[in-house]
Protein backbone atom coordinates (compact mmCIF):
# COMPACT_ATOMS: atom_id res chain seq x y z
CA UNK A 1 0.00 0.00 0.00
CA UNK A 2 1.14 3.52 -0.74
CA UNK A 3 -0.46 6.63 0.58
CA UNK A 4 -0.34 10.36 0.32
CA UNK A 5 -1.54 12.67 2.96
CA UNK A 6 -2.83 16.19 2.36
CA UNK A 7 -3.80 18.60 5.09
CA UNK A 8 -5.66 21.82 4.89
CA UNK A 9 -6.32 23.33 8.28
CA UNK A 10 -7.97 20.79 10.54
CA UNK A 11 -8.99 18.61 7.59
CA UNK A 12 -6.82 15.73 6.48
CA UNK A 13 -7.26 13.41 3.55
CA UNK A 14 -5.23 10.22 3.24
CA UNK A 15 -5.35 8.75 -0.25
CA UNK A 16 -4.34 5.09 -0.22
CA UNK A 17 -3.66 2.81 -3.12
CA UNK A 18 -2.79 -0.80 -3.89
CA UNK A 19 -3.28 -3.65 -1.45
CA UNK A 20 -3.85 -2.79 2.17
CA UNK A 21 -2.59 -5.86 4.04
CA UNK A 22 -0.79 -7.29 7.08
CA UNK A 23 2.62 -6.00 5.94
CA UNK A 24 1.37 -2.39 5.85
CA UNK A 25 1.48 -2.28 9.62
CA UNK A 26 4.40 0.15 9.74
CA UNK A 27 2.88 2.43 7.13
CA UNK A 28 -0.35 2.51 9.01
CA UNK A 29 1.39 3.34 12.27
CA UNK A 30 2.71 6.46 10.57
CA UNK A 31 -0.84 7.52 9.85
CA UNK A 32 -1.80 6.91 13.47
CA UNK A 33 1.26 8.84 14.59
CA UNK A 34 0.38 11.73 12.32
CA UNK A 35 -2.86 12.17 14.27
CA UNK A 36 -0.81 12.72 17.43
CA UNK A 37 1.38 15.33 15.85
CA UNK A 38 -1.20 17.42 14.07
CA UNK A 39 -4.45 18.93 15.14
CA UNK A 40 -6.95 17.09 12.94
CA UNK A 41 -10.71 17.40 13.25
CA UNK A 42 -11.84 15.71 10.06
CA UNK A 43 -10.02 12.67 8.67
CA UNK A 44 -10.93 11.11 5.34
CA UNK A 45 -9.41 7.84 4.13
CA UNK A 46 -9.85 7.79 0.41
CA UNK A 47 -9.98 4.12 -0.59
CA UNK A 48 -10.95 4.51 -4.25
CA UNK A 49 -7.61 3.11 -5.40
CA UNK A 50 -7.35 0.31 -2.84
CA UNK A 51 -8.09 -2.98 -4.58
CA UNK A 52 -7.67 -5.41 -1.69
CA UNK A 53 -7.93 -5.44 2.09
CA UNK A 54 -7.15 -8.46 4.26
CA UNK A 55 -8.30 -9.16 7.79
CA UNK A 56 -5.25 -7.46 9.27
CA UNK A 57 -6.15 -4.27 7.41
CA UNK A 58 -9.64 -4.38 8.88
CA UNK A 59 -7.97 -4.72 12.27
CA UNK A 60 -5.91 -1.60 11.59
CA UNK A 61 -9.04 0.32 10.61
CA UNK A 62 -10.63 -0.74 13.89
CA UNK A 63 -7.57 0.51 15.78
CA UNK A 64 -7.86 3.78 13.91
CA UNK A 65 -11.53 3.98 14.80
CA UNK A 66 -10.65 3.66 18.50
CA UNK A 67 -7.99 6.30 18.16
CA UNK A 68 -10.12 8.91 16.42
CA UNK A 69 -12.96 8.29 18.87
CA UNK A 70 -10.56 9.00 21.70
CA UNK A 71 -9.38 12.21 20.07
CA UNK A 72 -12.84 13.34 19.01
CA UNK A 73 -11.90 13.28 15.33
CA UNK A 74 -14.60 12.79 12.74
CA UNK A 75 -13.57 10.07 10.32
CA UNK A 76 -14.89 9.04 6.93
CA UNK A 77 -14.00 6.06 4.76
CA UNK A 78 -14.48 7.29 1.23
CA UNK A 79 -15.28 5.45 -1.98
CA UNK A 80 -14.46 1.80 -1.25
CA UNK A 81 -14.55 -0.25 -4.45
CA UNK A 82 -14.75 -3.90 -5.47
CA UNK A 83 -13.47 -6.36 -2.89
CA UNK A 84 -13.04 -3.60 -0.29
CA UNK A 85 -16.66 -2.58 -0.65
CA UNK A 86 -17.75 -6.21 -0.44
CA UNK A 87 -15.70 -6.89 2.69
CA UNK A 88 -17.07 -3.75 4.35
CA UNK A 89 -20.56 -4.98 3.52
CA UNK A 90 -20.20 -8.51 4.90
CA UNK A 91 -18.42 -7.16 7.98
CA UNK A 92 -21.11 -4.51 8.47
CA UNK A 93 -18.51 -1.78 8.68
CA UNK A 94 -21.33 0.65 7.94
CA UNK A 95 -22.32 0.14 11.58
CA UNK A 96 -18.91 1.29 12.75
CA UNK A 97 -17.76 3.82 10.20
CA UNK A 98 -19.15 6.64 8.22
CA UNK A 99 -18.74 5.29 4.69
CA UNK A 100 -19.19 7.63 1.76
CA UNK A 101 -19.65 6.28 -1.75
CA UNK B 1 52.09 -13.87 28.72
CA UNK B 2 50.07 -11.02 27.27
CA UNK B 3 50.39 -7.43 28.39
CA UNK B 4 46.59 -7.02 28.25
CA UNK B 5 44.80 -10.10 29.52
CA UNK B 6 42.24 -11.57 27.12
CA UNK B 7 39.25 -13.08 28.85
CA UNK B 8 38.23 -16.41 27.39
CA UNK B 9 34.50 -17.02 27.83
CA UNK B 10 33.74 -20.31 29.61
CA UNK B 11 31.76 -21.72 26.71
CA UNK B 12 34.86 -21.53 24.46
CA UNK B 13 37.15 -23.49 26.77
CA UNK B 14 36.21 -26.79 25.19
CA UNK B 15 36.75 -25.51 21.63
CA UNK B 16 38.66 -28.01 19.49
CA UNK B 17 41.73 -26.43 17.95
CA UNK B 18 43.89 -28.04 15.29
CA UNK B 19 47.41 -26.70 14.83
CA UNK B 20 48.88 -27.52 11.44
CA UNK B 21 52.59 -26.76 11.08
CA UNK B 22 55.55 -28.77 9.81
CA UNK B 23 57.82 -27.27 12.47
CA UNK B 24 57.57 -29.08 15.76
CA UNK B 25 58.97 -26.09 17.66
CA UNK B 26 56.22 -23.87 16.28
CA UNK B 27 53.52 -26.42 17.06
CA UNK B 28 54.64 -26.77 20.68
CA UNK B 29 54.89 -23.01 21.07
CA UNK B 30 51.37 -22.48 19.72
CA UNK B 31 49.98 -25.32 21.79
CA UNK B 32 51.46 -23.92 24.99
CA UNK B 33 50.14 -20.48 24.12
CA UNK B 34 46.57 -21.67 23.61
CA UNK B 35 46.78 -23.75 26.77
CA UNK B 36 48.07 -20.80 28.74
CA UNK B 37 44.85 -19.01 27.80
CA UNK B 38 42.76 -21.94 28.93
CA UNK B 39 41.92 -23.25 25.49
CA UNK B 40 42.79 -26.85 26.18
CA UNK B 41 41.43 -29.24 23.55
CA UNK B 42 44.27 -29.07 21.07
CA UNK B 43 45.63 -31.48 18.49
CA UNK B 44 48.54 -31.18 16.13
CA UNK B 45 49.17 -32.16 12.54
CA UNK B 46 52.63 -32.00 11.07
CA UNK B 47 51.45 -31.91 7.48
CA UNK B 48 48.49 -31.35 5.17
CA UNK B 49 47.61 -35.01 4.87
CA UNK B 50 47.25 -35.52 8.62
CA UNK B 51 45.32 -32.26 8.86
CA UNK B 52 42.76 -33.46 6.31
CA UNK B 53 42.35 -36.73 8.19
CA UNK B 54 41.65 -34.92 11.44
CA UNK B 55 39.27 -32.49 9.73
CA UNK B 56 37.14 -35.48 8.80
CA UNK B 57 37.46 -37.58 11.94
CA UNK B 58 37.86 -35.03 14.73
CA UNK B 59 35.98 -32.06 13.26
CA UNK B 60 37.82 -29.18 14.93
CA UNK B 61 36.22 -25.79 15.56
CA UNK B 62 39.32 -23.88 14.55
CA UNK B 63 42.28 -24.77 12.40
CA UNK B 64 45.45 -22.72 12.65
CA UNK B 65 47.15 -23.44 9.36
CA UNK B 66 50.69 -22.86 8.20
CA UNK B 67 50.82 -22.24 4.46
CA UNK B 68 54.34 -23.36 3.62
CA UNK B 69 54.57 -27.07 4.18
CA UNK B 70 56.20 -29.85 2.15
CA UNK B 71 53.92 -32.20 0.12
CA UNK B 72 50.36 -31.06 0.86
CA UNK B 73 50.66 -27.35 1.65
CA UNK B 74 48.16 -24.98 3.32
CA UNK B 75 46.39 -23.93 0.14
CA UNK B 76 45.97 -27.57 -0.89
CA UNK B 77 44.41 -28.29 2.53
CA UNK B 78 41.94 -25.45 1.98
CA UNK B 79 40.83 -26.61 -1.45
CA UNK B 80 40.58 -30.23 -0.34
CA UNK B 81 38.51 -29.11 2.66
CA UNK B 82 36.06 -27.33 0.36
CA UNK B 83 35.59 -30.59 -1.54
CA UNK B 84 35.00 -32.51 1.70
CA UNK B 85 31.68 -30.68 2.20
CA UNK B 86 31.99 -30.81 5.96
CA UNK B 87 28.72 -30.34 7.83
CA UNK B 88 30.29 -27.76 10.09
CA UNK B 89 33.60 -26.61 8.58
CA UNK B 90 36.11 -25.11 11.02
CA UNK B 91 37.27 -21.54 11.27
CA UNK B 92 40.50 -21.42 9.29
CA UNK B 93 43.20 -18.96 10.35
CA UNK B 94 46.33 -19.10 8.23
CA UNK B 95 49.76 -17.94 9.15
CA UNK B 96 51.40 -16.24 6.25
CA UNK B 97 54.54 -14.23 5.67
CA UNK B 98 53.06 -12.57 2.58
CA UNK B 99 51.04 -9.42 2.88
CA UNK B 100 50.14 -8.60 -0.76
CA UNK B 101 46.47 -8.00 -1.36
CA UNK B 102 46.28 -10.49 -4.24
CA UNK B 103 47.60 -13.21 -2.00
CA UNK B 104 45.09 -12.44 0.76
CA UNK B 105 42.19 -12.38 -1.68
CA UNK B 106 43.24 -15.78 -2.97
CA UNK B 107 43.17 -17.14 0.57
CA UNK B 108 39.67 -15.84 1.23
CA UNK B 109 38.49 -17.36 -2.04
CA UNK B 110 39.79 -20.70 -0.74
CA UNK B 111 37.50 -20.44 2.29
CA UNK B 112 40.01 -19.05 4.76
CA UNK B 113 38.33 -17.13 7.58
CA UNK B 114 41.22 -14.92 8.61
CA UNK B 115 44.98 -14.65 8.55
CA UNK B 116 47.81 -13.62 10.85
CA UNK B 117 51.12 -12.44 9.47
CA UNK B 118 54.48 -13.75 10.50
CA UNK B 119 56.26 -13.05 12.73
CA UNK B 120 53.28 -13.95 14.87
CA UNK B 121 51.94 -11.63 17.50
CA UNK B 122 50.49 -13.99 20.09
CA UNK B 123 48.04 -11.43 21.47
CA UNK B 124 46.64 -10.83 17.99
CA UNK B 125 46.37 -14.54 17.25
CA UNK B 126 44.47 -15.24 20.47
CA UNK B 127 42.20 -12.22 20.06
CA UNK B 128 41.28 -13.22 16.50
CA UNK B 129 40.77 -16.85 17.47
CA UNK B 130 38.50 -15.90 20.35
CA UNK B 131 36.49 -13.47 18.21
CA UNK B 132 35.87 -16.09 15.55
CA UNK B 133 35.11 -18.83 18.05
CA UNK B 134 32.60 -16.59 19.79
CA UNK B 135 30.87 -15.82 16.53
CA UNK B 136 30.76 -19.49 15.65
CA UNK B 137 29.33 -20.36 19.03
CA UNK B 138 26.65 -17.70 18.69
CA UNK B 139 25.73 -18.95 15.24
CA UNK B 140 25.54 -22.48 16.59
CA UNK B 141 23.33 -21.40 19.47
CA UNK B 142 21.09 -19.51 17.08
CA UNK B 143 20.78 -22.53 14.80
CA UNK B 144 19.96 -24.78 17.70
CA UNK B 145 17.41 -22.27 18.99
CA UNK B 146 15.82 -21.99 15.56
CA UNK B 147 15.69 -25.75 15.35
CA UNK B 148 14.05 -25.96 18.73
CA UNK B 149 11.45 -23.32 17.79
CA UNK B 150 10.80 -25.01 14.50
CA UNK B 151 10.28 -28.37 16.22
CA UNK B 152 7.91 -26.79 18.73
CA UNK B 153 5.92 -25.12 15.98
CA UNK B 154 5.67 -28.39 14.11
CA UNK B 155 4.33 -30.08 17.22
CA UNK B 156 1.89 -27.22 17.73
CA UNK B 157 0.78 -27.51 14.11
CA UNK B 158 -0.06 -31.16 14.73
CA UNK B 159 -2.05 -30.08 17.80
CA UNK B 160 -3.87 -27.51 15.72
CA UNK B 161 -4.81 -30.09 13.12
CA UNK B 162 -6.25 -32.13 15.96
CA UNK B 163 -8.73 -29.41 16.96
CA UNK B 164 -10.34 -29.64 13.56
CA UNK B 165 -12.64 -32.51 12.59
CA UNK B 166 -10.84 -35.73 11.78
CA UNK B 167 -11.91 -37.83 8.81
CA UNK B 168 -13.54 -40.20 11.28
CA UNK B 169 -15.60 -37.40 12.85
CA UNK B 170 -16.54 -36.23 9.37
CA UNK B 171 -17.70 -39.67 8.36
CA UNK B 172 -19.74 -40.00 11.58
CA UNK B 173 -21.63 -36.83 10.63
CA UNK B 174 -21.98 -38.11 7.08
CA UNK B 175 -23.54 -41.39 8.06
CA UNK B 176 -25.71 -39.97 10.83
CA UNK B 177 -27.21 -37.19 8.71
CA UNK B 178 -27.00 -38.67 5.25
CA UNK B 179 -24.83 -35.89 3.85
CA UNK B 180 -21.45 -35.85 2.20
CA UNK B 181 -18.61 -33.65 3.49
CA UNK B 182 -15.29 -32.52 2.12
CA UNK B 183 -12.79 -30.01 3.42
CA UNK B 184 -9.66 -28.16 2.46
CA UNK B 185 -7.21 -26.65 4.95
CA UNK B 186 -3.91 -25.07 4.01
CA UNK B 187 -2.25 -22.55 6.34
CA UNK B 188 0.08 -20.03 4.73
CA UNK B 189 2.73 -20.70 7.39
CA UNK B 190 3.21 -23.77 9.58
CA UNK B 191 0.19 -22.67 11.55
CA UNK B 192 -2.74 -20.56 10.52
CA UNK B 193 -5.56 -18.44 11.89
CA UNK B 194 -8.30 -20.40 10.17
CA UNK B 195 -10.37 -22.94 12.02
CA UNK B 196 -13.39 -25.01 11.07
CA UNK B 197 -15.60 -27.43 12.90
CA UNK B 198 -18.62 -29.69 12.98
CA UNK B 199 -21.08 -30.38 15.74
CA UNK B 200 -23.90 -32.91 15.94
CA UNK B 201 -26.92 -31.18 17.50
CA UNK B 202 -29.85 -33.62 17.41
CA UNK B 203 -31.27 -36.29 15.12
CA UNK B 204 -32.07 -33.81 12.38
CA UNK B 205 -29.52 -31.02 12.76
CA UNK B 206 -25.79 -30.55 12.75
CA UNK B 207 -23.70 -27.40 12.69
CA UNK B 208 -20.77 -26.55 10.47
CA UNK B 209 -18.67 -23.45 10.98
CA UNK B 210 -15.57 -21.68 9.79
CA UNK B 211 -13.62 -18.93 11.55
CA UNK B 212 -10.68 -16.82 10.49
CA UNK B 213 -8.64 -14.79 12.95
CA UNK B 214 -7.15 -11.55 11.73
CA UNK B 215 -3.54 -11.79 10.62
CA UNK B 216 -1.91 -15.18 10.24
CA UNK B 217 0.90 -17.25 11.68
CA UNK B 218 1.47 -18.12 15.30
CA UNK B 219 -0.50 -15.33 16.95
CA UNK B 220 -3.62 -16.00 14.91
CA UNK B 221 -3.13 -19.74 15.45
CA UNK B 222 -3.13 -19.35 19.24
CA UNK B 223 -6.50 -17.66 18.98
CA UNK B 224 -7.95 -20.65 17.14
CA UNK B 225 -7.26 -22.73 20.26
CA UNK B 226 -9.15 -20.20 22.37
CA UNK B 227 -12.13 -20.34 20.07
CA UNK B 228 -12.07 -24.12 19.93
CA UNK B 229 -12.06 -24.26 23.74
CA UNK B 230 -15.00 -21.86 23.85
CA UNK B 231 -16.93 -23.86 21.30
CA UNK B 232 -16.27 -27.05 23.24
CA UNK B 233 -16.73 -25.95 26.83
CA UNK B 234 -18.97 -22.96 27.00
CA UNK B 235 -22.73 -23.38 27.08
CA UNK B 236 -23.76 -21.78 23.83
CA UNK B 237 -26.92 -21.69 21.78
CA UNK B 238 -25.62 -24.11 19.20
CA UNK B 239 -29.01 -24.38 17.48
CA UNK B 240 -29.30 -20.64 16.91
CA UNK B 241 -26.50 -19.23 14.81
CA UNK B 242 -27.15 -15.55 15.60
CA UNK B 243 -27.27 -16.15 19.33
CA UNK B 244 -24.16 -18.29 19.23
CA UNK B 245 -22.22 -15.58 17.39
CA UNK B 246 -23.42 -12.99 19.87
CA UNK B 247 -22.21 -15.14 22.77
CA UNK B 248 -18.84 -15.80 21.15
CA UNK B 249 -18.48 -12.11 20.34
CA UNK B 250 -19.03 -11.11 23.96
CA UNK B 251 -16.43 -13.61 25.13
CA UNK B 252 -13.89 -12.70 22.47
CA UNK B 253 -14.32 -8.98 23.20
CA UNK B 254 -13.00 -9.70 26.68
CA UNK B 255 -10.08 -11.75 25.43
CA UNK B 256 -8.74 -10.20 22.25
CA UNK B 257 -6.47 -7.15 22.33
CA UNK B 258 -7.40 -4.14 20.16
CA UNK B 259 -6.89 -4.76 16.47
CA UNK B 260 -7.39 -8.52 16.69
CA UNK B 261 -10.70 -10.09 15.76
CA UNK B 262 -12.21 -13.09 14.08
CA UNK B 263 -14.60 -13.52 11.24
CA UNK B 264 -16.90 -16.49 11.51
CA UNK B 265 -19.71 -18.15 9.66
CA UNK B 266 -21.94 -20.59 11.52
CA UNK B 267 -24.53 -22.73 9.82
CA UNK B 268 -27.04 -25.24 11.14
CA UNK B 269 -28.16 -27.77 8.57
CA UNK B 270 -31.58 -29.29 9.26
CA UNK B 271 -31.75 -32.50 7.27
CA UNK B 272 -35.37 -33.24 8.21
CA UNK B 273 -36.72 -29.93 6.98
CA UNK B 274 -34.12 -29.63 4.22
CA UNK B 275 -33.11 -26.16 5.34
CA UNK B 276 -30.10 -24.38 6.65
CA UNK B 277 -29.88 -21.49 9.07
CA UNK B 278 -26.85 -19.30 8.86
CA UNK B 279 -25.42 -16.27 10.65
CA UNK B 280 -22.31 -14.40 9.66
CA UNK B 281 -19.72 -12.33 11.50
CA UNK B 282 -17.75 -10.76 8.69
CA UNK B 283 -16.98 -13.96 6.77
CA UNK B 284 -17.73 -14.57 3.16
CA UNK B 285 -21.39 -15.66 2.97
CA UNK B 286 -21.94 -19.32 2.12
CA UNK B 287 -22.22 -20.25 -1.49
CA UNK B 288 -25.01 -22.55 -2.53
CA UNK B 289 -24.26 -24.55 -5.66
CA UNK B 290 -27.63 -25.84 -6.80
CA UNK B 291 -28.02 -29.27 -8.29
CA UNK B 292 -29.31 -27.67 -11.50
CA UNK B 293 -26.28 -25.41 -11.68
CA UNK B 294 -27.74 -22.28 -10.10
CA UNK B 295 -25.37 -20.42 -7.80
CA UNK B 296 -26.77 -18.55 -4.86
CA UNK B 297 -25.17 -16.34 -2.23
CA UNK B 298 -27.46 -15.86 0.78
CA UNK B 299 -27.14 -12.27 1.94
CA UNK B 300 -25.89 -12.61 5.49
CA UNK B 301 -23.51 -10.18 7.12
CA UNK B 302 -22.43 -9.05 10.56
CA UNK B 303 -19.63 -7.41 12.50
CA UNK B 304 -16.47 -9.47 13.06
CA UNK B 305 -16.18 -11.09 16.48
CA UNK B 306 -14.18 -9.49 19.24
CA UNK B 307 -14.56 -5.80 18.55
CA UNK B 308 -17.90 -4.42 19.67
CA UNK B 309 -19.30 -6.13 22.81
CA UNK B 310 -22.92 -5.27 22.06
CA UNK B 311 -22.88 -6.28 18.39
CA UNK B 312 -25.96 -8.16 17.25
CA UNK B 313 -26.28 -10.83 14.57
CA UNK B 314 -29.07 -12.16 12.38
CA UNK B 315 -29.90 -15.67 11.26
CA UNK B 316 -31.32 -16.43 7.86
CA UNK B 317 -33.11 -19.71 7.14
CA UNK B 318 -33.34 -21.03 3.60
CA UNK B 319 -34.38 -24.29 2.01
CA UNK B 320 -32.13 -26.54 0.02
CA UNK B 321 -32.92 -29.17 -2.60
CA UNK B 322 -31.48 -32.69 -2.59
CA UNK B 323 -28.12 -32.60 -4.32
CA UNK B 324 -27.39 -28.96 -3.48
CA UNK B 325 -23.88 -28.22 -2.25
CA UNK B 326 -23.16 -25.66 0.48
CA UNK B 327 -19.71 -24.15 0.43
CA UNK B 328 -18.06 -22.24 3.27
CA UNK B 329 -14.73 -20.74 2.29
CA UNK B 330 -12.21 -18.40 3.90
CA UNK B 331 -11.17 -15.26 2.01
CA UNK B 332 -7.69 -16.76 1.62
CA UNK B 333 -9.12 -19.30 -0.79
CA UNK B 334 -11.81 -17.26 -2.47
CA UNK B 335 -10.23 -13.86 -2.97
CA UNK B 336 -7.33 -12.72 -5.07
CA UNK B 337 -4.87 -10.64 -3.11
CA UNK B 338 -3.49 -8.81 -6.13
CA UNK B 339 -6.71 -7.54 -7.55
CA UNK B 340 -9.37 -8.35 -4.99
CA UNK B 341 -11.12 -10.41 -7.65
CA UNK B 342 -13.52 -13.16 -6.63
CA UNK B 343 -11.84 -16.45 -7.44
CA UNK B 344 -14.91 -18.61 -6.96
CA UNK B 345 -15.98 -18.22 -10.50
CA UNK B 346 -19.66 -19.04 -11.04
CA UNK B 347 -19.14 -20.60 -14.44
CA UNK B 348 -16.54 -23.06 -13.14
CA UNK B 349 -18.77 -23.93 -10.17
CA UNK B 350 -21.71 -24.55 -12.49
CA UNK B 351 -19.60 -26.90 -14.57
CA UNK B 352 -18.42 -28.73 -11.46
CA UNK B 353 -22.02 -29.18 -10.33
CA UNK B 354 -23.12 -30.47 -13.73
CA UNK B 355 -20.15 -32.78 -13.89
CA UNK B 356 -20.87 -34.26 -10.46
CA UNK B 357 -24.48 -34.82 -11.44
CA UNK B 358 -23.49 -36.96 -14.42
CA UNK B 359 -20.36 -38.64 -13.08
CA UNK B 360 -21.34 -38.93 -9.42
CA UNK B 361 -17.76 -38.24 -8.44
CA UNK B 362 -16.95 -38.12 -4.71
CA UNK B 363 -17.27 -34.76 -2.98
CA UNK B 364 -13.59 -34.69 -2.08
CA UNK B 365 -12.82 -34.61 -5.80
CA UNK B 366 -15.20 -31.68 -6.25
CA UNK B 367 -13.48 -29.87 -3.37
CA UNK B 368 -10.14 -30.50 -5.04
CA UNK B 369 -11.45 -29.08 -8.30
CA UNK B 370 -12.79 -25.98 -6.57
CA UNK B 371 -9.39 -25.35 -4.98
CA UNK B 372 -7.71 -26.00 -8.30
CA UNK B 373 -10.08 -23.63 -10.07
CA UNK B 374 -9.32 -20.87 -7.52
CA UNK B 375 -5.60 -21.44 -8.04
CA UNK B 376 -5.98 -21.17 -11.80
CA UNK B 377 -8.00 -17.98 -11.46
CA UNK B 378 -5.42 -16.54 -9.03
CA UNK B 379 -2.60 -17.36 -11.42
CA UNK B 380 -4.52 -15.63 -14.20
CA UNK B 381 -4.51 -12.52 -12.00
CA UNK B 382 -0.80 -12.96 -11.38
CA UNK B 383 -1.23 -13.69 -7.67
CA UNK B 384 0.82 -16.14 -5.64
CA UNK B 385 -1.19 -18.30 -3.28
CA UNK B 386 0.93 -18.40 -0.17
CA UNK B 387 -0.10 -15.20 1.53
CA UNK B 388 -3.17 -16.23 3.47
CA UNK B 389 -4.63 -19.31 5.10
CA UNK B 390 -7.03 -21.26 2.90
CA UNK B 391 -9.92 -23.17 4.35
CA UNK B 392 -13.12 -24.49 2.82
CA UNK B 393 -15.84 -26.92 3.79
CA UNK B 394 -18.28 -28.39 1.33
CA UNK B 395 -21.53 -30.08 2.34
CA UNK B 396 -23.57 -32.03 -0.20
CA UNK B 397 -27.17 -32.49 0.90
CA UNK B 398 -29.53 -35.30 0.07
Amino acid sequence: MQYTCSKSGPTCEVVMNGQFIFSDNQNFRKILHMLDEHEVQQLTLNLAEVNFVDSAALGMLLLLRDKVALKGINMTLARPQGQVKKVFAVSRFDQLFQIVE
Amino acid sequence: MPDQPIIIPDNLRGAKILIVDDSEVNRKLLQRTFMAYGLGDIREAEGGREALELLGSWQPDLMLLDLMMPEVDGEAVCSAMQDMKLGSPPIVIVQTARTELVHKRRLFALGVTDYVTKPLDIGELIARSVAHLEKRELTREMHSYNQQISNTIQEAAVLQMAIMPTLLQQSEIESRYGVELASHYKPSEEMGGDFWGLRALDDACFAVYLADFSGHGLLAALNTFRLQAMMAEAKLDYHMPHRLLKQLNQRLCQLLPPGQFATMIYMVVNTRERSYTVANAGSLPPLVIGVAGEIYNPKVSGLPLGYLPNAGYKSVTLDYAPGDMLLLASDGLAECQNTGADLLDNESLRMLAANRLTSGEPLAAVMGEIVQSCNVQAAAHGASRVTDDETAVLVACR
